[in-house]
Order: structure tokens, then C-alpha cells, then sequence
């Protein structure tokens, strides 16, 4: 490699692509690294699954191939990239991060994947992941087939779940993106634990097909990548329609970030944002919000008086143990590594179909109320969580990090509208914090130009954790 | 008239039943704890959906569309 390997590290992806296209480095030479990486990084930090060597040098060398030869797929041409494991990928297992289905595997590729090679984006791993994605009810960070998930800037902290792998490997900087889910906070939330940048996109703007199935009606595919720009980009490449999941929006999504504003967003400030916060973290948003007030007018608002959390734990645990039922039902459980996993989805039989419609029902009210509000505003901005990352070592049911989490998440989750997470400092035991913008649906462009505009004001996106490989 | 509600431990006791008669099985007697934890924290999100007031005419968002295979 003509380049340094730490320069690698620091790229965005346009720069890997002006690297690649001026043959400073090749493809090969890149998913060597990003392997070289993962396998010393990514495994102390229990972020990988499975290396998926064979593919990753396959598709290399016909990157390299196709570059030299003018065929341009387009950004992602010859940039590695990681998957979490619930992504179906043919010819290797896809554990789900559980160990009962540690053997387990599919004939073809999820969508996601199909799409990304499509662009020409080179998969060298699957990632790790929190156990069935954290459907039933971990309250640990142990709940995961490969050891609790650490965080890159302090290995004894969790690297938040349930896409754990995704966040560490990002946040390791071994792998420039990879591809994370979320159905409550997994992909904000390992986002910010590993200072990474994490976009949620609308429900059903990216197909879900053979991604494994948590919750129908709440699960979204997404990109976790060093900067807002670089979201956008891997965006572009895996949203829109797909014949093979209904729930697919029938929308095409480009990128077209010179098309955006990059001042004048109005921002509506929750009220109690703030509350329960570490003094690190209420410090940084306000440091970010100093920031954001030089390109925003930001004013105060409250979220809707409706039953968030309740709504969403209804809805998951409802269709978790429908789209588990069997598994359950033969006492799969047990097979899991988190205590409260092996008990908790047993618990599920409480919810009797009258109250799943209930909260399906009252979901509906959330929906509306919640875009009345975010119609108002170009973005709502809370802090990502109220805390840093918990000890990997101790549970968080209980203690200060049983509220990091703010009823915005579950509202904004609920009603399937998008949000992005960037890094917006540090806190307590060197850990990143994060700063979240959550927008109307279909509004990604407006989450993306904000969250872009705020890091060409700032450099928190750009550090690099300590103790990486070199 | 609907029946009157049991007072939350009944109703907590008859769940964990129900819970234990289904999976018993598969459940060790020291996870009955935390399961009852468990169950509680459910029944409480039941709840306060419950207190969320609703009309005739708030439906659930449809999950449900018809199917024909030749459709356009």
C-alpha cells in the first residue's frame, strides 16, 4: 500500500475512493487492512462474528479489476465494510449472535448485501450483535455469542447493543462502515457509546429482507460510518423499494447533498432532555447546542404526553415472541448467555392479543402527535443518552445507567420516523457521548445537511480511539 | 358491565400461573423471581395502556392488505 495504513484509518470514503481511483491503494490492499484490523481490534473487542476472507478478496480483486478497466460503480467501489449478523450472507453461518444458532445459515443474500455489492462495496465481516438483537429483554452485556461487545475508546465499557460489533469495528476504525439494525436504540445507541456516526433511516426506507426478523413493524436497517457524509452515501446505495419485503417504501432515496441547506434549520429543543444527565454529557449538549445556534434557531418544546415506552415494549415483545414462537416454545431459551434472556421471553404470554391491537392502537395516536411536532422543526436534538457506556462487567437494569435512555427513543421509534447520532465529546473514563437529531419521516436529506453542517464545525468525528493497531 | 379488576397482586399471581403452566418446564424454580419481575413490568406497560383513553374509531395502523398475484 502506497499510503500509510493509519492515513487508511482516517479517510472518509470519498477520500478512500480519490485514493483508490488514483491507485495510491487498491481494494486488496483495503480489505487486507480491514481484515489485518478485525482480526487483532475487532476481536479484543468482541466485535466479530466471522471474517469472510474468501469473499472480501474475491470481490477485491474484481473491484481492482474494474477500476483499472473505467467501470465505476460508484462511491462504495472497492471500500470494505462489515455487516452485523443478523444479515443473511450465502456460504457463511448467520448466528444471529446467538449461540442456539451458531450453525445456522442461508442461501442467498439479504438485500442489504445484494445492494452493497451491487455498488461494489467489499464485505469482510459479520459483525457481532447482542443475542437475537436484544429481544428478549438482556439486561447485560454478556448477552452476545462472541463475549460482551467493548467499547474501542475503553475496552472495560460495553460498546452499547444490540449492533455492537458494528459500532466497535467503526469506532476501531477497522472497517470505514458498517451495517447495523435497530428496533429500540441499536444503532444510536452503539453509535454513541463508540463515537461513531449512526443514521436511522425511515421504517421501510431500507428492505429488510433477510435480515432476521425482531419486530415487523419497528425493525430498520442502517449505516454506522465516520461522519454524516459518509451515512449518506451508503444510504444512497441500500434504500429504496424491494419486491421482497412489502413493508418497503415505495420511495427511491439519492443522495444529493449539494442540493441541501447548510444554515437556516429550525430545531426544536425537547424539554427535560436534559434530566438525569451526567454532568459530562448535559456539559457536551450544551457545547454542541453553542454550535448548532450558529447555523439553527432552536427553541423549546415538549414531547407528547403518550405512553412511549410502554407502546414499544408491547409492540416488541408481542412480535418477538410470535417471530420466536417456536423457539420459545421448545425452550430454546436456555440456550442463550444472558440470565434474564433465558427467562424473560417466557413473560411475553401475558400480552394477550386484545393488548397488542391496544398498543397498535395507541401507536397510531404516537404517529400523529409526533409528526405534528416534528413538522414544526427541521430536527428535534436531545443528547443521544443521558450517560456514557456501563462497565461491560455489571449489569444495567439497575444502578445510574438504568435511564440513559430518553422517551424521545422510544416515541421516535414507534413511529418509525428517522434520527442520526454523532459524536459530540467525551465523559466519564474517556468514554464519547452523543448528540442525536431525530426528524419527520422521509426526512434524512435535513437530518444528514444539519448533522453535516455541525461536523465541519467540530472534529469529534474525526479522533481516533488509543491502543489501536497502528 | 365488565368484571372488576383483581387487586394487582391476584392479577400478578394469575399471570405468573398462566406463565408457569405453559413453561414451567423449561424454567428453573430460582428463575421464578426474576420472572415475577418480569411479569410485572409487562402488566405495568398493559396498564398504562389501558389508561391511554381511545375511541371507536382509532384503529391500528393496517397490517393487513389484500392479495392477488396477477394485481397490478
Amino acid at each position: 500500500m502506497a499510503v500509510e495504513s493509519t492515513v487508511v484509518t482516517r479517510a472518509s470514503i470519498r477520500e478512500l475512493g480519490a485514493m483508490l481511483r488514483r491507485g495510491e491503494v487498491s481494494p486488496v490492499d483495503l480489505a487486507d487492512d480491514a481484515l489485518r484490523r478485525l482480526d487483532i481490534d475487532g476481536r479484543r473487542l468482541n466485535a466479530v462474528v466471522t471474517l469472510t476472507v474468501d469473499r472480501a478478496l474475491r470481490a477485491a480483486r474484481r473491484a481492482e479489476v474494474e477500476l483499472r478497466s473505467g467501470v465505476d460503480r460508484g462511491p462504495l467501489h472497492g471500500i470494505p465494510y462489515g455487516a452485523k449478523d443478523l444479515c443473511a450472507v450465502a456460504g457463511y453461518p448467520t448466528t444471529w449472535g446467538a449461540a442456539p444458532f451458531v450453525a445456522q445459515s442461508f442461501p442467498e443474500d439479504a438485500t442489504v448485501i445484494q445492494r452493497l455489492e451491487s455498488a461494489g462495496a467489499v464485505l469482510v465481516a459479520k459483525l457481532a450483535m447482542v443475542e437475537l438483537a436484544g429481544g428478549m429483554g438482556y439486561d447485560h452485556a454478556n448477552a452476545a455469542l462472541t463475549g460482551p461487545g467493548l467499547s474501542p475508546w475503553n475496552p472495560s465499557a460495553w460498546s452499547g447493543g444490540s449492533s455492537s460489533g458494528s459500532g466497535s469495528a467503526v469506532g476501531a476504525r477497522c472497517v470505514p462502515f458498517a451495517i447495523g439494525s435497530e428496533t429500540h436504540g441499536s444503532i444510536t445507541t452503539p453509535s454513541a457509546f463508540c463515537g461513531v456516526t449512526g443514521l436511522r433511516p425511515t421504517y421501510g426506507r431500507v428492505s429488510r429482507h433477510g435480515a432476521m426478523a425482531l419486530s415487523w413493524t419497528m425493525d430498520k436497517l442502517g449505516p454506522m460510518a465516520r461522519s454524516a457524509e459518509d451515512c449518506g452515501l451508503i444510504l444512497d446505495a441500500i434504500a429504496g423499494p424491494d419486491p421482497a419485503d412489502p413493508t418497503s417504501l415505495n420511495r427511491v432515496w439519492q443522495y444529493r447533498p449539494e442540493r441541501g441547506r447548510a444554515t437556516g434549520f429550525r430545531l426544536g429543543l425537547l424539554r427535560g432532555a436534559l434530566d438525569g444527565a451526567e454532568p459530562a454529557v448535559a456539559a457536551n449538549f450544551e457545547a454542541s447546542l453553542a454550535v448548532l445556534r450558529d447555523y439553527c434557531t432552536i427553541e423549546e418544546c415538549d414531547l407528547p404526553d403518550l405512553p412511549h415506552a410502554a407502546v414499544a415494549r408491547i409492540i416488541v415483545a408481542s412480535e418477538a415472541s410470535s417471530a420466536f414462537e417456536d423457539f420459545i416454545g421448545e425452550g430454546g431459551p436456555a440456550g442463550l448467555t444472558c440470565e434474564n434472556d433465558r427467562i424473560n421471553p417466557y413473560a411475553y404470554d401475558v400480552i394477550s392479543a386484545r393488548d397488542y391491537l391496544r398498543a397498535l392502537r395507541v401507536r397510531r395516536l404516537i404517529a400523529r402527535e409526533m409528526d405534528a411536532l416534528c413538522a414544526r422543526y427541521d430536527a428535534l436534538v436531545t443528547p443521544t443518552l443521558v450517560s456514557v457506556a456501563p462497565p461491560a462487567d455489571q449489569s444495567f437494569a439497575t444502578g445510574p445507567w438504568r435511564r440513559a435512555t430518553l422517551p424521545l427513543g422510544a416515541a421516535a421509534n414507534v413511529a418509525g420516523i428517522p434520527a442520526i447520532s454523532v459524536p459530540n465529546g467525551f465523559g466519564d473514563r474517556g468514554l464519547p457521548t452523543g448528540l442525536c437529531l431525530t426528524g419527520r419521516a422521509f426526512e434524512e436529506h435535513t437530518l444528514l445537511a444539519i448533522a453535516r453542517a455541525y461536523q465541519r464545525r467540530t472534529t469529534w468525528h474525526e479522533q481516533r480511539p488509543p491502543g489501536i493497531s497502528p | 358491565m365488565s368484571e372488576p379488576t383483581p387487586p394487582p397482586d391476584a392479577r400478578l399471581d394469575a399471570a405468573m400461573a398462566r406463565v408457569l403452566a405453559q413453561h414451567g418446564a423449561h424454567l428453573p424454580a430460582a428463575a421464578e423471581v426474576r420472572l415475577r419481575e418480569n411479569v410485572r413490568a409487562l402488566l405495568a406497560s398493559i396498564d398504562a395502556l389501558r389508561n391511554t383513553p381511545l375511541i371507536n374509531a382509532d384503529e391500528p395502523d393496517p397490517v393487513f392488505r389484500v392479495y392477488r398475484a396477477d394485481a397490478p
